[in-house]
């Protein structure tokens, strides 16, 4: 059963409410990927990404009962946000530092063997991003891969809109200037 | 294309980020400049690739060269993986009786008949998710992580891999020549014998690689993801992210990120890898037992053959007999012989030793005999009296009278918080202006006895205080300590600035 369809979305996510196995299995299904995502882009380490993708999940199957249609994905994706932002935080507050360089296999293991890298781009993604402090980070993430808008940042990472433009329009300089150092790089080795 | 193009294609694609509103003639002119201009499409590339992130994870992590060669079969088994576990936790949490429980898909099987065993294991050292144990075996693909603690590893019976606290690392065969341990976090210390012809053994990073033939050196993954190699013995060939490789002869230190540095290795990096390194050398392949060592209380430093070992409980592979030392202090410490008669021989035999230690009475520092100065000071006075007093002396710079202050505190109000504070401000006194490191690390050893808010400050003045001493492989081990106790704040930026440059 896919989750295109509003009835069936309301449906699945009924039986998934009501504690059915099969139904929150498809739920998991349907959602693990895009929850690992957000959280590997809000967070930035596979490690905690991890343990924050289930905690995500679990959040999500408990607020069921709440769903009351619509987009599966977009509500979902709400409490992703919501639950990573918390998570990114009592990281911090715990004094646990954020290091772009941890990996897990695991979660290699856990995904498709799709092609991680972008041959238009002189490094890999999670690279760029994991040079960006953290709330520029979200910011970013928050922008352009959720296509969030300004004053949905600002509520979701409770700061006003100014600070998320001022964040957003850093996080952009700060990849522009990487991504064109890079590419001088690559193509001075290229000459040489 | 003009940089006066590209630098509006900058101004309007930051508009448009931040919400503003652009024409359709703009929009199309990005458009065409992008198509036309190697860089902006670059940029552009960037948020392409990021919005088709979302709901493809493998694009925001690193691949698994460990598990590249099964992952198609990995992947298969993921949906059950996930779709199992979560359906069955979640429906028992849902009772409010459970919680999420990581697991962890099975290891692929070794490809070649290449075996790693544990060699040390103390503190929180891991295997996998489990603790860690001396003579275990350790899997192809398995990670070997420290925690608080340390761990060393051998391979194939040719070389051996320390970690430092706060490390991970996963062994691994490429192929039936390749012999594969790929740092994750933290640092190590490899010494590695020469190998039979062919075989190569590489130590990586995300970042950058090192090839070893008969060396002994260490790997450092700084917070930055760079890696950073000091070679004290042999030859190793480096190679970063981006192709850049080169040779290294010892004794040298390099440093690796997108380009590799090479210097000179200092006396202080020597000093800093010397914990590690002298573990490496005590953890030998041949004629092993394993020794689990345990403690009451637990925590205590262990040294064999006065090479410190990390912490109890512990379990290392001892090859003979070996002097044994036990420390913590505030306790009497304990030195024996441990004798290995059955050693070598199969299976391996297995010594089990369970130690209590003595509580010692807080004593303070020794008070010096000297006639005081500062003998019209009242007997009777408070504690914050004395303290307000000492500070006064110290204000004046007259730093031996302060310092003996101090210490009258501490033995005439033991409990007191001044006299804890004092012995903060006796060790800074006796580091910084008596230059007497002995009496410094004293001094802080007596506030961490005892305990109180300023244990980060007494740690730190301790690293200070034993790097005077030229106790550098204590310093070393007590500031990665601190490290992963005080990741942030001045004192740890010191530290790092200190031991990597940074």
């Amino acid at each position: 059963m896919g989750v295109s369809d509003r009835n069936d979305v309301l449906a699945l996510a009924g039986q998934a409410a009501a504690g059915d196995p099969r139904a929150q299995g498809q739920l998991v299904d349907q959602l693990h990927r895009r929850v690992q995502s957000i959280a590997l882009s809000i967070i930035g380490n596979a490690l905690d990404a991890e343990d924050c993708s289930q905690v995500i999940l679990m959040e999500i199957l408990k607020s069921l009962a709440s769903f009351r249609g619509g987009s599966l994905f977009a509500w979902s994706d709400r409490i992703a946000v919501r639950t990573a932002i918390r998570h990114a935080r009592q990281k911090r507050i715990r004094g646990l530092r954020f290091q772009s360089t941890d990996n897990l296999d695991e979660l290699s293991l856990a995904i498709d063997a799709i092609d991680p890298f972008d041959r238009d781009l002189p490094r890999e993604l999670r690279e760029y991003l994991a040079q960006l402090p953290e709330a520029r980070r979200v910011a970013l993430v928050l922008r352009h891969m959720m296509d969030y808008s300004i004053e949905e940042i600002a509520e979701l990472t409770a700061v006003s809109p100014n600070t998320v433009k001022d964040r957003l329009l850093h996080a952009r300089q700060q990849l522009r200037r990487a991504i064109r150092r890079d590419q001088k790089l690559d193509s001075s080795r290229g000459r040489a | 294309m003009s940089a006066a193009d590209c630098k509006r294609w900058m101004e309007l694609t930051d508009q448009a980020a931040v919400g503003e509103h652009l024409t359709e003639r703009d929009q199309a002119w990005l458009a065409q400049h992008a198509s036309s201009c190697g860089q902006c499409s670059a940029e552009r590339q960037f948020y392409t690739s990021l919005r088709d992130a979302l709901g493809r994870p493998a694009m925001l992590v690193v691949p698994s060269r460990v598990t590249a060669a099964p992952i198609g079969r990995a992947s298969s088994r993921r949906p059950l993986y996930w779709g199992l576990a979560l359906a069955a936790s979640v429906a028992l949490a849902l009772g409010g009786r459970s919680v999420l429980r990581k697991s962890r898909p099975a290891s692929a099987p070794p490809l070649a008949a290449v075996t790693a065993q544990v060699l040390l294991a103390s503190g929180e050292a891991r295997l996998g998710l489990a603790p860690a144990q001396a003579g275990q075996k350790v899997p192809h693909g398995e990670r070997l992580s420290t925690g608080s603690g340390l761990a060393c590893m051998g391979i194939a019976n040719s070389f051996d891999v320390c970690l430092a606290g706060a490390s991970a690392a996963v062994f691994a065969l490429d192929d039936a020549r390749q012999i594969v341990v790929y740092l994750e976090r933290g640092a190590l210390m490899a010494r590695l014998d020469h190998q039979p012809a062919g075989r190569k053994f590489f130590v990586r990073t995300a970042g950058a690689e090192v090839q070893a033939v008969g060396t002994r050196f260490s790997v450092h993954l700084a917070d930055d993801g760079n890696m950073r190699v000091r070679l004290h013995e042999g030859r190793l060939a480096v190679r970063a992210a981006s192709h850049i490789s080169t040779d290294l002869a010892a004794p040298v230190q390099a440093s690796i990120a997108r380009d590799i540095r090479v210097a000179p290795l200092s006396p202080a990096a020597i000093g800093e890898d010397k914990l590690l390194a002298d573990m490496v050398e005590v953890v030998r392949p041949e004629n092993r037992a394993s020794l689990t060592l345990t403690s009451t209380p637990a925590g205590a430093d262990v040294f064999l053959d006065n090479v410190a070992m990390g912490k109890t409980p512990l379990s290392v592979s001892l090859h003979g007999a070996a002097h044994l030392r036990l420390s913590l202090p505030g306790y009497e410490p304990i030195s024996v012989w441990i004798a290995c008669e059955a050693c070598g021989q199969s299976p391996q035999p297995s010594i089990e030793r369970a130690f209590t230690l003595t509580a010692l009475p807080v004593s303070p520092p020794d008070v010096s005999e000297k006639p005081s100065p500062i003998r019209h000071v009242a007997a009777h006075v408070s504690p914050d009296q004395l303290l307000a007093k000492a500070q006064a002396l110290r204000a004046r710079g007259q730093y031996q009278a302060c310092a003996q202050l101090y210490r009258r505190l501490w033995s005439e109000f033991p409990g007191s918080e001044e006299a804890k504070v004092s012995m903060i401000s006796l060790g800074e006194l006796e580091l910084v202006h008596a230059k007497s490191p002995v009496a410094a690390l004293e001094a802080f050893n007596a506030y961490l006895r005892v305990g109180g808010a300023l244990e980060r400050e007494a740690r730190f003045g301790k690293i200070r205080a034993l790097r005077a001493l030229g106790r550098h492989g204590e310093a070393y081990a007590e500031s990665a300590r601190f490290l992963r106790d005080y990741p942030t704040g001045m004192q740890a930026a010191a530290l790092r600035r200190e031991s990597y440059g940074k």
